[in-house]
Formats: C-alpha cells, sequence, structure tokens
C-alpha cells in the first residue's frame, strides 16, 4: 500500500482493493457472467454498498440505474452513459470497470485530436523497421489491450472525437473482432475474449449525442444519468467530499452548516430552472454539478481560513458561485443577477438575507 | 377467541391474497375493516353485484370547510376481498375507522393513500431499508418483498416485520391518533363479544396501524357496537358509491397516491405474478402502436430479455413492475433523455418526458373503469339536480325551450350558474346559446339557452355523481380537475377561472387555487400571463357574481401573477428590440394590478419599485419596456427610495430620459412605452411636451422617418381630445395661436401619404444640392 499512497489518485481497483477482495471471497453463490471477476450481485454491493461485508456506498444515484447498466454489460451490449458534466458518469464507468474486470484503466479519453491508433494499436518504429510489422513491434493502445485480456475498455467523452473515429468502433462492437492488417496468419484477427465490453461516457453540453452516427447508436445501451434528486442526498455527499478535500488543503474549520445549505439551494435551483417553492427561472449556461458544489465549497472553506481564520461565509459564497455559475458569459451574469433580486431576497431566515445583502460583489 | 391482525398496503394483490386467505382459513366470526364506519348499515349496498373499479364517495359541507374524498376499491383492494370472503364464511362484517368527513381526514381526498410516508420518521425509515436493500424507493422495495411469489406465512411474517420496523414504537401523528383510538374501540367491542360467544376476531388494516392495535387491543365489557361519530345536523354530509376508473385512481399524486400502475397489479392478481408481465408487455406495445409510436418485435424481445436479466439480477424470481419499465426503457430508449424514467420519482409526468415512456406508463396504468349494480341506490345527485330544476323550472321537456336569463336578477343569476353547472360537468341537453364573458364591464347580461330531454341525461348525471353530491359540489370537483389538468398553459387557466365565476366560484377548493399559483410561477412568457392578468383583474375588478370568498381566491392566483411578472418583466431583454404592444398592455396588467389591488392583496410595491428603477435604467432593456417602466413609476407616483413624496421629481426624471432618449431608432420605442404608461402625466405635463418638441425638431427628415413608426404607436395611446391638448401646447411653445389645435389633428391624407410625401421631398433636396440648386427651393 505505501506505493498507493504516493499516487495523486489511485485506480478504484487500488483504493478498494480489500472491499473487492471481501467481496470476491464472499461470492460463491451466484452465477458470474463470463469473463467477469464478480457476479453481478458482487457488483452492486460494491457500487451500492452492503453493510455485512462493510462495502461503502459509492454512488449516490439510483440503484436500478446500476442495475440496467450492469446488465447491459452483461448481455454484450456497450454501454454508453451520457448526461450533465458532473453526473457522476466517468466515476460509475470506472466503479464497474473495476469490479467486473478489476481494471479500470484501459481509458481513451475523447477529444478532437484523438486518432485510431491511440484507440487500437500503432508501432514501435525502431522495431517496425527492424523487424518489419511483427507483434513485437505492435504497441497495443487501450481497446487492443481490453479485447486481448477480456476486460471493460472505458471510452471517456466518447461525443467529441471525430465521427469517423468513432466509428472505427463499429466493427469491434457487433463482430468482437479487430482485424490487424499489417500482420498476418492468426496474428491478423485479434479476438476479444470474454468479459471484453465498452462503456463510454458523454455529456450533453458540449457536442451531445446528436451527431453520434445511428449505426454506433444502435451498437450502445444509452443510460442517462441525471443529477442527485434529493436534496438531503446532496447535501451529504457535499459535505462529505468537502471536509475531505478541505481536509488536504490543511483547513481544520469546520464548514458553516448554513452556507452550505444556501450554495446547495442556489446550485439545484439554478441547475433545474426551478426554485424550491416552484418558480421557473432560466438555467444559466454553465454547468452547475454537483461536483461543481463541492469545488465552490472547497473554495469558500479554503478562503474563509486562509483569509480570516474563520469558516466561509455568506460573501465568500457569492464571489465564489460569480467564478463558477458566471464564468465570463454576460447573459449568465444577468440571470444571476436577476435571480438575487427578486428570488434570494424573498427567501426568510438571516442567512439569505447576508448572501442577498452580499450582491454588490458579483462582477459587473 | 383469538384476533388476528392483518396489516396490508391498500391495493396491493399479494395483501388480498393473504386477507382472503386468512379469513378462509380462519373462518372468523367477525371481520373488522379500515372503511368508514358510517357505512356499516348499508354495507350491503358493497356486495352487490358490481364490476369494480369503485369507490365509496364521501362528501361533507359546513360552514368552515368543504369536504369531497374518496374510498376506491379495486378487485384486488384487500378490503374489497375481506368484505367477500367475509360474507362466504358468513361472519359479521364491520368497517371500524372513522368516517372521511371528520378532521382526522380533512384535507385528504383518497383515503387509501400512502399518508403515512409523508412523516418524516417513516420516510427516514423507509429511505435506509431502501439504501438496505439497494433499489430506488418504496414501490422498488415493496415490489421486492411483497409482490414476489410467496409462501403465505412468509409473506404474513415478512409484512408484520416490515410495518414493525417502518412504525417501531412512533406514536400516531395527530390525524392517526383519533382514528386508531377508533378502531381500538371497534376491536374491544368484537373482542368483548368473541369472549361471551367464543369465535375469532380478524381484522383488515393499514400495516402502519397493525402494530398499535395488535398491541393495544384489549376485550371490552359487553355493549353495543360502537357509533359511528355523526355530523351535526347544520352540515350536509353522505356517503355512497360510483364507478370509479384505472385513470383516476392512478392520479393521485404525492403521499395522496397508493400503489402505482393499477393496470399491472390487476393483472397480478388475474393472472400471478408469473404472467401478468407479458400481458403488460404486449399491452404496452399495442397502446404504442396504437399512437403510432415505432415497436418492433425485436425491441419487444429485447425488452423481456433486459427484464427477465433485471429480475435475476435483483433477485426476482418473477419480473416485478419495475423490472419490466426498466427493461422496456432500456430497449425502446436510443437517445439521450431529457428527464427522468417516470417511475423513478412521484408525482405527475415531468416535463420533455420521452413521449414512448408516457405511453408505457399510460398502458400500465390501464383504461378500466367500473360499473355499479342497476340496483345500487342513485346518487343523492340526481335528486339534487332534478328538485333543482323544478324549483327553477327548468325541467326539460321532450319539446326543446329556450329560456332568456337576466344575469343581474337574483333569480336570473341562480339560474345561470345551475345551467352552466350541469354544461361543465356534460349533461346532454343544456345548451348554451349566448351569453357575456365575465369580467368585461360593457358586455350585456343577458343569457340564452336551449333545453332539451335527452335520454342519456341519466347515465351522464351518474357519472358526474363521482364528483360530487350537489350539482354545485360536483361542478366544483369538475372545474378543479380541469384546474389541475391544465398544468400551466395559462390562457386555459385564465378560461377556467372564468367558468369557475360563471359557475360560482365558492366551492373551488383552496389546494386547487394553490395548485394553479404555483402553475403560475412557470409561466414562461410574459405576454401570456399579461393577458390572463388583465383579464382576472377585471374579473376581480368588476363581475358582479364574484362574491367575498371568490374575489380572496383570485386574488391568490392575482398575487401569484404579479410576482411572476415582475420577474419575467425583468428578463426582457434587448436594446434594440422595437416596442411591442403586447408587452406594454402587459405591464400595463401589472401597472393596474398594483393601483388597484394594492391593500386588499400581498403585493409588495417596494419590490415593483425596485424592478422598475433597475429596469428603467437598463441600458440592456427595449426602449420601450424603460419607457414602460418608467411610465409605471410616474403614473403610480413611486418615486426614487430617496424622495418619494415629490412627483416633480419623478417628471423631472421623464424630461431627463426624454432627452437623453432622443436618438431616431430609440425615441418613438421609449415613448410608446411611457405614453402607454404615463398617459395623463403626459399631456399634463408641459415641460416634458418642451421637451419631446425640441427633441423632434433636432431630428433630421431621415431621422424623423425612422423614428416615424413607432412614434404613431405613441401617439395612438391618447384619444383626440388629449392629443388636441398636446398640438396647444406645442402651438403655444412656437407662439402661435393655440385655436387652430385641432386643425392639426385633421389630415387631409393619410399619414402614409405624408411619410411618403417628406420621402420624396428629401430626395427633391438632395438632387437640388448635387446641381447647386438648393436656393431655387427655398
Amino acid at each position: 500500500m505505501s506505493e498507493t499512497t504516493q499516487v495523486q489518485r489511485p485506480p478504484a481497483e487500488v483504493l478498494h482493493a480489500e472491499e473487492l477482495a471481501r467481496l470476491r471471497a464472499a461470492d460463491t453463490q451466484d452465477p458470474r457472467p463470463p469473463g467477469w471477476q464478480l457476479s453481478l450481485q458482487a457488483v452492486r454491493r460494491f457500487i451500492l454498498g452492503d453493510e455485512k461485508l462493510k462495502v461503502r456506498r459509492k454512488f449516490v444515484g439510483n440503484a436500478s440505474l446500476v442495475d440496467r447498466a450492469m446488465v447491459t454489460l452483461a448481455t454484450g451490449r456497450g454501454l454508453l452513459l451520457v448526461g450533465d458534466p458532473g453526473t457522476a458518469k466517468s466515476y460509475l464507468s470506472e466503479l464497474l470497470a473495476a469490479a467486473i474486470s478489476g481494471c479500470s484503466t484501459w481509458t481513451i479519453q475523447g477529444g478532437a485530436a484523438v486518432t485510431e491508433d491511440q484507440i487500437k494499436y500503432s508501432w514501435n518504429y525502431a522495431l517496425l523497421v527492424a523487424e518489419g510489422p511483427t507483434a513485437r513491434a505492435l504497441v497495443p493502445a487501450p481497446l487492443y489491450q481490453g479485447m486481448q485480456r477480456g476486460q471493460v475498455v472505458r471510452f471517456e467523452e466518447i461525443t467529441r472525437c471525430p465521427l469517423e473515429v468513432q466509428d472505427s468502433l463499429l466493427s469491434v462492437l457487433s463482430e468482437r473482432v479487430l482485424a490487424v492488417p499489417e500482420l498476418s496468419g492468426p496474428e491478423a484477427m485479434l479476438f476479444a475474449r470474454e468479459g471484453f465490453n465498452i462503456i463510454a461516457t458523454a455529456n450533453t453540453r458540449d457536442r451531445g449525442v446528436n451527431e453520434m452516427s445511428s449505426a454506433l447508436k444502435r451498437r450502445f445501451n444509452f443510460e442517462t444519468v441525471f443529477p442527485i434528486a434529493d436534496f438531503a442526498t446532496e447535501i451529504a455527499l457535499v459535505r462529505e467530499e468537502t471536509a475531505r478535500l478541505l481536509e488536504r488543503s490543511g483547513v481544520p474549520a469546520a464548514q458553516d452548516e448554513k452556507v452550505l445549505e444556501m450554495l446547495v439551494t442556489t446550485f439545484r435551483e439554478l441547475r433545474s430552472g426551478e426554485t424550491t417553492d416552484g418558480q421557473a427561472l432560466e438555467r444559466p449556461s454553465a454547468v452547475l454539478s454537483t461536483a461543481e458544489a463541492v469545488a465552490v465549497a472547497h473554495a469558500v472553506g479554503v478562503r474563509g481560513w486562509f483569509l480570516r481564520g474563520g469558516t466561509g461565509s455568506a460573501e465568500d459564497l457569492v464571489e465564489c458561485l460569480a467564478g463558477t455559475a458566471v464564468k465570463d458569459n454576460a447573459e449568465d451574469l444577468q440571470r444571476l443577477r436577476r435571480y438575487f433580486e427578486q428570488r434570494i431576497r424573498r427567501k426568510s431566515g438571516e442567512h439569505w438575507q447576508r448572501l442577498y445583502e452580499a450582491r454588490h460583489l458579483l462582477p459587473g | 377467541m383469538a384476533l388476528h391482525v392483518v396489516g396490508v398496503r391498500h391495493h396491493s394483490p399479494a395483501c388480498a391474497r393473504l386477507v382472503e386467505a386468512t379469513i378462509r382459513a380462519v373462518r372468523p366470526r367477525w371481520v373488522l375493516i379500515e372503511g368508514p364506519s358510517d357505512m356499516n348499515g348499508r354495507l350491503g349496498e358493497l356486495l352487490l353485484d358490481h364490476t369494480p373499479p369503485l369507490a365509496l364517495f364521501t362528501f361533507y359541507q359546513n360552514e368552515e370547510r368543504t369536504h369531497a374524498s374518496w374510498s376506491p376499491f379495486c378487485r384486488h383492494s384487500p378490503e374489497w376481498l375481506a368484505l367477500q370472503a367475509a360474507r362466504t364464511v358468513e361472519a359479521a362484517t364491520y368497517f371500524m375507522d372513522l368516517p372521511a368527513w371528520t378532521e382526522a381526514f380533512a384535507g385528504v381526498r383518497n383515503r387509501y393513500g400512502d399518508h403515512h410516508e409523508g412523516d418524516e420518521r417513516i420516510s427516514r425509515t423507509l429511505a435506509a431499508l431502501c439504501a438496505r436493500f439497494r433499489v430506488d424507493d418504496g414501490d422498488a422495495l415493496w415490489d421486492h418483498l411483497f409482490e414476489q411469489p410467496l409462501p403465505l406465512e412468509d409473506l404474513a411474517a415478512r409484512l408484520d416485520a416490515y410495518f414493525d420496523e417502518l412504525r417501531g414504537e412512533l406514536p400516531g401523528g395527530p390525524r392517526d391518533e383519533p382514528r386508531e383510538e377508533h378502531m381500538l374501540r371497534w376491536i374491544g367491542w368484537a373482542l368483548g363479544e368473541a369472549e361471551a360467544q367464543g369465535g375469532d376476531v380478524v381484522v383488515v388494516c393499514g400495516g402502519f396501524h397493525a402494530p398499535v392495535l395488535r398491541r393495544h387491543a384489549r376485550p371490552a365489557a359487553a355493549g353495543p357496537p360502537p357509533e359511528a361519530p355523526r355530523p351535526e345536523t347544520a352540515a350536509r354530509s353522505g356517503t355512497y358509491l360510483v364507478p370509479y376508473s384505472f385513470r383516476r385512481l392512478d392520479s393521485f399524486t404525492g403521499y395522496e397516491s397508493g400503489m402505482p400502475s393499477p393496470a399491472f397489479y390487476d393483472a397480478v392478481w388475474e393472472l400471478g405474478a408469473a404472467a401478468a408481465p407479458e400481458r403488460l408487455l404486449a399491452a404496452a406495445a399495442e397502446r404504442l402502436r396504437g399512437r403510432g409510436l415505432p415497436v418492433s418485435a425485436a425491441d419487444l424481445i429485447a425488452a423481456s430479455t433486459l427484464a427477465a436479466a433485471l429480475a435475476r439480477t435483483r433477485g426476482h424470481a418473477c419480473l416485478a413492475r419495475i423490472d419490466l419499465l426498466d427493461g422496456l426503457a432500456g430497449a425502446l430508449v436510443k437517445d439521450a433523455l431529457d428527464a427522468p424514467l417516470p417511475w423513478s420519482y412521484r408525482g405527475p409526468l415531468r416535463p420533455h418526458t420521452d413521449p414512448l415512456l408516457v405511453e408505457v406508463v399510460a398502458a400500465f396504468s390501464g383504461e378500466r373503469s367500473g360499473r355499479l349494480d342497476p340496483q345500487t341506490p342513485r346518487p343523492p345527485l340526481l335528486a339534487d339536480v332534478a328538485a333543482w330544476l323544478a324549483a327553477h323550472d327548468l325541467e326539460p321537456a321532450r319539446a326543446v325551450r329556450s329560456v332568456q336569463l337576466d344575469r343581474i336578477a337574483e333569480n336570473g343569476r341562480e339560474k345561470s350558474r345551475g345551467l352552466h353547472r350541469l354544461r361543465i360537468l356534460g349533461i346532454p341537453g343544456f345548451q348554451w346559446l349566448s351569453g357575456p364573458t365575465p369580467g368585461q364591464e360593457e358586455a350585456g347580461l343577458t343569457e340564452v339557452w336551449e333545453i332539451a330531454d335527452r335520454f342519456e341525461r341519466e347515465s351522464a348525471l351518474i357519472e358526474a355523481a363521482a364528483w360530487g353530491a350537489t350539482l354545485a359540489a360536483a361542478a366544483a370537483a369538475r372545474l378543479e380537475e380541469a384546474l389541475l389538468d391544465a398544468q400551466g398553459r395559462l390562457a386555459a387557466l385564465a378560461g377556467l377561472l372564468v367558468e369557475a365565476v360563471r359557475v360560482g366560484l365558492d366551492g373551488l377548493g383552496d389546494r386547487v387555487l394553490e395548485q394553479v399559483a404555483r402553475e403560475v410561477h412557470r409561466e414562461p412568457s410574459f405576454v401570456e400571463l399579461g393577458a390572463a392578468t388583465e383579464r382576472l383583474t377585471g374579473l376581480w375588478r368588476h363581475d358582479p357574481l364574484l362574491g367575498a370568498r371568490g374575489a380572496r381566491q383570485l386574488g391568490v392566483i392575482l398575487e401569484a401573477a404579479f410576482d411572476r411578472g415582475l420577474w419575467l418583466l425583468e428578463g426582457l431583454q434587448g436594446a434594440a428590440a422595437p416596442a411591442d404592444p403586447a408587452e406594454l398592455r402587459g405591464i400595463a396588467a401589472l401597472r393596474d394590478l398594483l393601483r388597484f389591488g394594492a391593500g386588499k392583496l400581498a403585493l409588495d410595491p417596494a419590490r415593483a419599485t425596485a424592478v422598475m428603477e433597475r429596469r428603467t435604467a437598463d441600458a440592456d432593456a427595449p426602449p420601450a419596456v424603460r419607457g414602460a417602466a418608467l411610465g409605471v413609476l410616474w403614473s403610480l407616483g413611486l418615486g426614487h427610495p430617496s424622495d418619494p413624496s415629490d412627483p416633480s421629481d419623478l417628471e423631472a426624471r421623464a424630461v431627463r430620459a426624454v432627452r437623453a432618449s432622443a436618438l431616431p431608432r430609440v425615441l418613438g420605442d421609449f415613448l410608446a412605452g411611457l405614453c402607454a404608461l404615463a398617459r395623463a402625466e403626459v399631456v399634463r405635463s408641459e415641460g416634458l411636451v418642451a421637451a419631446l418638441d425640441e427633441a423632434l425638431s433636432e431630428l433630421g427628415r431621415e431621422d424623423f422617418l425612422l423614428a416615424l413608426p413607432s412614434l404613431r404607436l405613441a401617439f395612438s395611446y391618447f384619444p383626440p381630445v388629449e392629443r388636441e391638448a398636446i398640438a396647444r401646447l406645442v402651438l403655444r411653445r412656437h407662439g402661435a395661436d393655440d385655436v387652430g389645435a385641432r386643425d392639426l389633428l385633421r389630415l387631409e391624407v393619410g399619414v402614409d401619404e405624408v411619410a411618403r410625401g417628406l420621402a420624396w421631398e428629401g430626395r427633391v433636396a438632395r438632387l437640388a444640392a448635387r446641381f447647386g440648386l438648393e436656393d431655387a427651393l427655398r
């Protein structure tokens, strides 16, 4: 474990190695899909928690979403998780890969510059020149690795890749085979071993899934991940995660509950475009995910401690909120101002009034 | 002597099975059921040859409150099965709960909902249980634990353990205590009888009450059975049977709702848990195809494969409701969703729900309607309507007759209300030919109706009886439902409120009006909101049919509209946007509401002032909106916070603002806004007319033509007399005789021609200048 403590962010299978070992030991009753390290029931326990085996709940979203995702993977279809940024899509895909394959690191990070050889394989040019195209000269990329070993491959932000790169997955998803035309004999075809599958994620804010080819869409099962529906769950998650971050930043002060409540409430209201008492408002275009809320809560705590030696205040919240919810968008700023002037003003409670009075700290 | 308490969830087929088996096995001499004890003398009515779903409808009206509620039964209701089984074993059967009209049920519409889930402690326990079983919510948990095939002993043990955990040692809430006390009195009496005569007692009650009833049941001394509370003599109340439908059963929302998807559980009851999913899959496919939505055979195979795999993963021997729904979603949804899956939350469907899922949910809800045995006593509505028609000499005859009513006369108003009520309930034979629209001062007050005898009238009335026992109550309930259905379409809502005024608002529940107010809060369009506000303000101020209570109720909506209006007003953007007369009307509607409603309604003038100030100062606002906002301040004398009392300050501001707006593309729009809202103030202000005159004189010819259309709009807000007054002021400024002012207003030619002429003149002048001939034109 000494190695992992050096790592900034160990992968899920390392971080939760003990839980996985316990689950594997107890997982004797239920059948495992071919190539899986755990049964579906054990994967479910790993992600949704189990008191008896002392497994912590890791994903606070819908349990049925996890069920559907697992079943999709077990029936050999690709899984595409779509949703707003910060809804824990990547986290869920990491947990699934760690539990199913014991390895969540065969990951392709989608982007405009991604090419096919970063997904499938490329060559060691020195060897290629010396020996010609041989298996030794081939440098496998994540997809190749996952197919060869029978493990889950994660494709993050798939929709940010050029369409032709996306479509290069078609034959892999339907035929489960990867052709390596440079090689000959049995090495020219890589047949995926049992256990291989793809979990892709896509975010609805930048290009979305509309441009994806329908051929590729057909090969994936779509699961839309929504922000946390329940206020209490979200505030508990923000509190917990922020405490962890503040501790790492060396902030000993506890978080102010009222500030936390205001933060989570404003985030939820702006994100859903509706106040708690049911009044519609325009949503800002900026991303207001739970993850962003944690980042803001962390920033508020850090400001409070290092600037004044106390907890974060309503004023800190306004300044940090402006940085997150507005960025440099003038329209968003207008929306936020209007929200402050007409909605926050009418909320009862002294802390809300303090937040309202701090509105002059909004930029512009 | 033994007591068997069966704690159930209402409308659960598993519980129905257990209740039926228990009664058949125990063969008790007494069966006590959670139901309104004032029905005990009339239980025979429930045992006639009905086709469920049906409901006991209860109404109650005294001076303080009105109440209408339903106790619905379907064929898989445990209470329904208890009644039938008790008859087979010839047990004495009683309802043991308080009547639906008592305080314990105030505001409750569905007796058999999941009310205890509203309790915070219970919902916490439930959330912990859901987390432990790794399911989403209480419904999924219920299916997981109880609706799977299970030996009856295990089911009974599980139910007891579940409800014990849920209730624990918790005392009941203020509503539960009197009910449980009443039920315990009944159980005590039955146990006392059983002790004396021998025999067993079976109690069928909501699981939440079971632990308490079991713990505190003691035989009472011999005596007559407990009596149901009686309504005070001044109150009108009653309970009777009405046909019901799956759709209505599934349309209760929040904690009023019980088990969802009645069609699914009906199939579980009829075919068993193993065969039911197939029928529902077929029903969903049929419904989707019937609506022209694409569902291939491959989709259905995929759905059932997915559902089966989900069921196995979740440890279900048969497909649970949620397995099948999840399977259908997995197979049918081929894109990102805009709203969560409908079964992942409670309450009405969210906007932007995938149409495929909407239909799937509807198929699981089902279309079945119940039918009453012909011998069922007629609902009181029929007698009420007949009596009302006779009393007002409006009985339909074979020959069609026409009736003219004067709504100002007491008698005419009463008749008009009644006929509108019949029309709203959809009773054939009463046709409204013509009549005024409420809220319009100038409209006439005569209505014309055509009344005819139609044979469908009676069956329509029996169906309508599900809405209420009297004509007034039924029409109000029907309107309430329509208001709830209108879901935020403000035009529809305003129309329905007008209907409500026609029939008398008195019966409309506060709950519904709150709901309407909530919908108002979601209205996205300022223009729509303005139009509705204008209409409703007129209604609120002028309509002679609106009573004091109606005015108060309408006031709640207007308050919401005012609040929403200010919010939307602040959102109107676009420094280059031309004046929109509809928007200006909306601003005027808000202003009028503030003017006439201040003091009577909870409107916040300070907030309105702040919004108008901000709009006036906002460089990004459309010029017309800036002008209108200033007009609102000026016309209402709402000054700058620093000096609210000095009206000349506002005039000075208006003058400054006109000077500041003297740009050709802005001036007309700004003036249109200002004149639309502060017409009278503009006419009286010499300073403003002077500033305006200056601004206009300084505009070049081209610029004037540019500003002309919006200037015309601005001046169209003045009637001729006021235009003349302005003309006089202008003439005097230029040292001319103001006698000819009227002539200035009368043009021999149309304005368009003048504009064209001016344009021509401009071209001629330019041409002349090119050839150095300006002097010749002078």
